[in-house]
């Protein structure tokens, strides 16, 4: 499929997370342990949008019940194997994907040839006791591998990631504005000093950009108050009045877009405090060569803010549309794409002493890589997750699960119950609730 | 081991008979559409009708997973069927390619089933899908998804908020100066590639763009009236379209001798930066150079989404013209009326809005935008994903069973949302009806008229004023018909045209809201119902209900005591008055489907 076939096909999916989520998608291999018809569900959603690949890994064989609720499998498929039933069917979805199925049987797969789920980026497992789960979770938690552990059962439904860490650089937040219109650096602070407003004639006053009348009135502001920011309500209000009666009249939209983005000047530019604890974080503080990129990346941004950012994030250097002619507006942009260049430069530099430090070679980051971890450096996100072994055995929570327990509407009673059918089934090598002629 | 075992045992035997029986309507077979048909099919739903309009488009690939490649082009509904029978060959499923609004989706049919679902992607279709539920009385499960965020309610009349208890956000308009002579921002040169150029070269002409606020004032009056000369020379132009030199007039009409006109309103441009007018030559020159110069430029970047030069735009707009012009006139030799319309997945047409509005931007000295980003501008595009579609149509299976139970007090308005983490999906009790919704609050009752005959005034005089003598005062009502005003107290012009002359035929629903002030707000509502004759030979309607209990407005009380009267009850009508969940004819309905006639983007009340 040629590229521009590509992006249409993959349209309303890349509005929501570009060409580098799908990137990221098209180069994963997911591995579904057996074929069930919530894992068929699971993988259905990932195989439409284009992820790599998938391998299905089951050795049942379809019956009529799988039938009944899978999807993906028709009632010829009875008595044949079930990955390959479902990867046959599945890979139909998307031309794009590449479907395989490895007919075993999985839990003597972990037995016997633990090392075969180490090739994957995620494996989900469906249906799997907690014994062999056990084992593969702590494997693919050595090798940084996600592993979802799905289970459901009638109306209920139970998931959770395994995973020591995943890091965020591309959060998608709304909208990155980096304008420093409290601490304007000094290219920028020059910029609006070249506006002279009243000599202006009615035309070119009414394409000043609304970035430079904030910082104008601003500068001013801060002349008459000790350097302070409009800081009470009406401070505020103050303020505002003084820009709305510098506009000549109504129609100037671009004072109507400075007056609707004046709260944007009284927001002092600083660290967000979740990236202040990702700083703090043992494992910023300490890199080794096993560090990931993401904390060589966050440990280089927090020596910049340091140093030469004195106290602030690299600017991420993206300006947003605003009423002024083109070439007005193309100075500002690269005034902050020029200012924002430079402090990557100063980061790659940090970088690069941090890869040397603990023996790497700069190419193990990229330049690409540097220039987005600075553009979203104030929305960079760590989610941690427990072990398996440590909620199964050494750490269960089990006063919590107790005081949760007094709640009935407390959910938690359906994961001590899933939990207990994993016991019974273990004890006696059958789901609990088993009829004469109903086999689940 | 029978099929639906594990789905028996889970739901008791008693709901999974009502699954079985039960009659549901399906309106959407698109991305919550696909997933929903699925479900149903799988959980032991037997008798399903489907409603879509659409066909199937590339871009519906990556998420509605019942359709393929080679299914581009054809039926959503109809091929959402067979792809479904593959799975469950025992389901019955009849699939309609036609719009929900078509007249032979009527009450009747609509009371024919025990629970509709929309899985839509826009607010007008919901209106009127909402509205039949509210006559019909029958529980609507209402749907919409918008890229990571998806909603389900449940609406049920008297009992529940209706679609329209709520105000929805109305569509962005724009001074059509602006858009037409002084434009300022990316959005008013795509606003006139899109609603303006596209439609007077290829759509039709005399469509009004509803993106354009035409009101008249004192400031725009020429301008307007030079804009209106400059469209017909524009609509003469039209006639060269096929010819070779075609695309070249159009270039040197729309961004020439347009510009030039308006660079002579001088006082235009005392505040404003001047346009440049684009010479056809000189960027055909610059074009030959560039060429010469570089064969190579940027072939490994996405076309979509990077900015194009100045000389792209140029042979981009030439081409997409030309392609353009050989599609209609192709289309103009199997039917002379064809015309085409914008579809944003199209790939000639957003080459072309996307061409045109940069060369018009540039004019202006205004930003240019990617194709990518043209796009999403242009389009109102809305992001969507398989996942929340499936969590969507799963939630509304969830809500049928309870729906199906019996137990509407357990349902719930279900939202799944990640920005509200750690918890995804969240639910709420659904909301009483809101006392002031002039949709789920208006009286409504059939009129069956003989829309030959009956003339508007015979209508104010025997339905609403109640009188049949010459008496010629006004009728303090408004008249509105599918957003058309028909009659108010300043416009009687229609007084003496028959109900079919007025294009108030079957099916239509008639809106008669009271404009005096001691009259109680609520207005009326008469879903016509053609008949030829009647038993008292100096009339020509009969209503069907009570529009008393509601409604101040006077009736004509001979025409209810006929109704009282009449023993002759329609046996259908008879028959489903004793289905006990059908409150016969004392239903509630308006048809105000005016302004939005597309999706609008809109947070939860959502999409796809």
């Amino acid at each position: 499929m040629n590229i521009d076939k590509k992006t249409q096909k993959y349209d309303r999916q890349l509005r929501l997370w570009q060409a580098s989520g799908q990137a990221a998608l098209e180069n994963s291999k997911v591995c579904l342990i057996n074929g069930t018809a919530t894992g068929c569900e699971i993988l259905k959603d990932l195989v439409l949008p284009g992820i790599g690949s998938f391998t299905v890994v089951d050795k049942k064989e379809v019956d009529g019940a799988d039938a009944g609720i899978s999807f993906f499998l028709d009632e010829d498929r009875i008595g044949t194997n079930r990955a390959q039933a479902v990867t046959e069917l599945l890979q139909e979805l998307n031309e794009d994907v590449r479907g395989f199925y490895l007919a075993e049987d999985p839990i003597s797969l972990i037995e016997n040839r633990l090392d075969y789920f180490l090739q994957f980026t995620i494996v989900i497992a469906t249906d799997i006791p907690e014994k062999p789960l056990l084992k593969l979770s702590e494997a693919l938690w050595n090798a940084n591998i996600p592993l979802f552990i799905v289970r459901t059962t009638g109306f209920i439904g139970y998931f959770r990631i395994v995973h020591p860490e995943h890091t965020v650089v591309e959060t998608h937040p709304d909208s990155i504005m980096d304008l420093r219109l409290d601490v304007p650096f000094p290219a920028l602070e020059q910029y609006a000093k070249t506006f002279d407003f009243d000599s202006m004639d009615n035309m070119d006053h009414g394409h000043i950009p609304y970035v430079v009348i904030l910082l104008k009135y601003l500068d001013q502001w801060k002349k008459d108050h000790d350097g302070k920011l409009p800081c009470t309500s009406a401070e505020k209000k103050q303020f505002k009045q003084i820009i709305e009666s510098g506009r000549r009249n109504v129609d100037e939209e671009n004072f109507a877009e400075a007056l609707a983005n004046a709260w944007r000047a009284f927001t002092a530019t600083k660290v967000p405090h979740q990236v202040q604890e990702i700083f703090n974080d043992p494992a910023c503080e300490t890199l080794t060569a096993n560090s990931s990129s993401f904390w060589i990346l966050a440990r280089a941004i927090r020596d910049f803010v340091a140093n030469e950012g004195q106290g602030l994030l690299p600017l991420a250097g993206s300006v947003p549309d605003m009423k002024a002619d083109t070439s007005t507006f193309v100075s500002l942009q690269t005034i902050y794409r020029q200012k924002a260049k430079a402090e990557i430069a100063i980061v790659r530099s940090h970088v690069n002493k941090i890869l040397n430090s603990i023996g790497r070679t700069s190419d193990f980051i990229h330049d690409d890589e540097i220039d987005s971890f600075c553009k979203h450096a104030a929305f960079i996100q760590v989610i941690r997750y427990r072990s398996l072994k440590e909620e199964y055995i050494s750490d269960p929570k089990k006063a919590e699960i107790d005081r949760w327990l007094q709640d009935p509407q407390d959910n938690i009673v359906h994961y001590v119950l899933i939990r207990a059918i994993d016991k019974f089934y273990e004890a006696n090598n059958r789901y609990p609730g088993i009829i004469l002629n109903f086999k689940l | 081991m029978p099929r639906f075992s594990h789905y028996e045992a889970a739901l008791g035997s008693q709901l999974f008979e009502k699954v079985k029986n039960c009659r549901v309507l399906m309106v959407g077979a698109g991305g919550i559409g696909c997933e929903l048909l699925k479900n149903l099919v799988m959980s032991g739903f037997n008798q399903i009708e489907l409603v879509d309009l659409d066909t199937i488009d590339l871009s519906n690939l990556n998420r509605q997973f019942l359709f393929q490649k080679q299914h581009i082009k054809k039926s959503k509904a109809q091929v959402a069927r067979e792809s479904a029978l593959k799975f469950n060959p025992n389901a019955n499923i009849v699939a309609h390619h036609a719009n929900i609004k078509d007249p032979q989706f009527s009450i009747e049919w609509f009371k024919s089933f025990d629970i509709v679902m929309n899985a839509l992607d826009n607010l007008d279709a919901r209106r009127h899908v909402n509205t039949m539920c509210l006559v019909a009385n029958i529980p609507l499960i209402e749907s919409g998804s918008e890229g990571y965020l998806g909603q389900v309610t449940i609406i049920k009349k008297g009992e529940t908020e209706c679609y329209e208890c709520q105000p929805k956000p109305t569509r962005k308009t724009y001074p059509v100066c602006t858009i037409r002579s002084t434009p300022s921002s990316p959005i008013h040169c795509i606003v006139w590639a899109k609603s303006y150029l596209f439609n007077q070269l290829f759509g039709i002409p005399e469509e009004e763009d509803e993106e354009l606020d035409k009101e008249l004032n004192d400031e725009n009056a020429d301008e307007i009236a030079n804009l209106k000369a400059e469209t017909l020379a524009l609509k003469r132009i039209r006639e060269a379209m096929g010819s070779q030199d075609y695309p070249k007039i159009v270039f040197q009409k729309i961004f020439n001798d347009d510009i030039n006109r308006l660079l002579i309103m001088e006082d235009m441009w005392k505040t404003r930066k001047q346009p440049v007018p684009l010479v056809y030559e000189e960027l055909e020159k610059l074009k030959d150079t560039e060429s010469q110069m570089d064969q190579t430029t940027n072939s490994n970047t996405l076309r979509d989404q990077r900015l194009w030069s100045l000389t792209e735009n140029f042979s981009i707009f030439l081409e997409s013209i030309k392609r353009l012009s050989t599609q209609l006139l192709a289309e103009k030799m199997t039917n002379p009326d064809a015309s085409l319309t914008f579809d944003k997945d199209d790939i000639d047409a957003m080459d072309f809005i996307t061409a045109t509005s940069n060369l018009r931007a540039r004019i202006f000295g205004i930003e240019e935008k990617t194709k990518f980003q043209v796009k999403a501008m242009a389009g109102n595009i809305i992001p969507a994903i398989a996942t929340t579609n499936a969590i969507v149509a799963g939630m509304i299976v969830m809500q049928a069973f309870k729906v199906l139970n019996g137990d509407l007090n357990e349902c719930k308005t279900v939202y799944c949302s990640p920005d509200r983490r750690p918890k995804s999906i969240l639910s709420e009790l659904l909301n009483k009806p809101n006392p002031d919704c002039s949709v789920c609050q208006s009286v409504h009752v059939t009129l069956n008229v003989n829309v030959k005959k009956a003339t508007l005034r015979d209508f104010l005089k025997e339905v609403i004023q109640g009188h049949d003598e010459d008496e010629e005062d006004v009728c303090e009502v408004s008249v509105e018909e599918g957003g058309r005003i028909i009659y108010d107290v300043e416009y009687d012009d229609n007084l003496d045209v028959t109900f079919e002359k007025l294009n108030i035929t079957d099916g239509k629903m008639v809106k008669v809201t009271p404009e005096s002030e001691d009259d109680e707000k609520y207005p009326t509502v008469f879903a016509i119902s053609h008949r030829e004759t009647f038993e008292s030979p100096n009339t020509w309607f009969h209503i069907d209900g009570d529009i008393t209990s509601r409604s101040r407005t006077q009736v004509n009380s001979n025409a209810h005591k006929r109704k009282l009267d009449d023993s002759e009850i329609d046996p259908q009508e008879e028959s489903s008055r004793k289905r006990p969940a059908v409150i016969e004819n004392e239903v509630i309905v308006q048809d105000d489907d005016l302004i939005m006639t597309e999706d609008g983007p809109q947070r939860l009340i959502v999409i796809d």
